[in-house]
């Protein structure tokens, strides 16, 4: 499945009122349009997927299953897009959320089918926040420095890369902020620099 | 959501192709490793990973690369990488896998440079 998020904005980007168009390149193939404030039903899941909740901030909620961080990427690449991030950044920034979302689904949640991974993405002062949210306890032991030599000659799990990923493609990272539903993951990336 | 890759396997000279099709996560470790398997059976020396341009990878699919490439070493083996976006030549960078596998711009000059190395 291939989603496209496409964000149309009436005259300054903090304008009110703000379109969000979403594309579904599978089922149902059909454009979808929201006004804001409203949410959407994605693949005829029962919960809300995409929603602006003001006119800079978005917030998308995923099942607790690996692949859907792919909707959490292309969210996060359209805002930066319309944002006038270079595409360096961009490409950037879809890996270092995917990563984020990865860990908050498998390790977070620990693959519980009923949980769900909230990711809001704010602008403000040449600033990209992204929060990636779990309902877990926050994380237990942060993986050893990964070295490729160990990892080639079976002495380190070839996993584990997730987080080095992370703190190498963004400006600034957060790890263990506990929230009152669970723990989160608050990534910077800086439009400048 | 799709979670297969596709591996056409081809020969280039002394060359072992895998020209890998879709994404690359820790579901396409199946594929990797019988087609790993099997090449290797045939005896190969030479390996050449083919991605495409726009493949989404991820640290699941980077860690069966690693694997692979642990294999690889064991088994005297060379192998090469080529078809990354600029953005996954870094990545890979970043993770130490170019001191083990070239990536290379274009699969000719992979090809070239494999069988006369």
């Amino acid at each position: 499945m291939v989603i496209e998020v496409a964000f149309f904005m009436q005259g300054q980007y903090n304008a009110i009122e703000s379109r969000l168009r979403i594309i579904t390149l599978d089922i149902p193939n059909k454009p979808l349009a929201l006004k804001y404030g409203e949410t959407v039903n994605v693949m005829g899941e029962e919960s809300e997927m995409v929603r602006m909740l003001d006119g800079q901030t978005i917030e998308v909620s995923l099942p607790n299953k690996l692949g859907y961080e792919r909707i959490a990427m292309e969210s996060s690449a359209s805002f930066a897009k319309i944002i006038g991030f270079v595409s360096e950044k961009i490409e950037d920034l879809k890996t270092a959320v995917a990563e984020a979302c990865i860990n908050a689904i498998e390790h977070g949640n620990k693959a519980r089918p009923d949980a769900r991974v909230i990711v809001t993405m704010n602008y403000q002062d040449s600033l990209l926040s992204v929060s990636v949210k779990d309902e877990g306890g926050g994380i237990e032991e942060f993986p050893e420095e990964p070295d490729i030599l160990q990892k080639i000659e079976n002495l380190q799990t070839p996993r584990g890369l997730g987080i080095f990923l992370i703190r190498k493609l963004v400006d600034q990272v957060e790890f263990d902020k506990m929230t009152s539903e669970g723990h989160m993951v608050r990534m910077i990336i800086k439009m400048r620099g | 959501m799709k979670q297969e890759i596709e591996i056409k396997v081809e020969s280039h000279g002394i060359v072992t192709l895998f020209d890998i099709k879709g994404d690359v996560t820790i579901f396409s470790e199946p594929f990797l490793k019988e087609a790993y398997k099997n090449a290797n059976d045939k005896g190969t020396k030479k390996l050449l990973l083919k991605f495409e341009e726009n493949a989404y990878i991820n640290s699941g699919g980077i860690a069966v690369l690693i694997q692979l490439l642990a294999k690889t070493k064991q088994n005297n083996q060379q192998i090469g990488i080529t078809g990354l976006s600029e953005h996954f030549k870094k990545i890979f960078h970043m993770v130490g896998i170019t001191k083990f596998a070239h990536i290379h711009n274009t699969m000719e000059e992979a090809v070239e440079n494999l069988s006369q190395s």
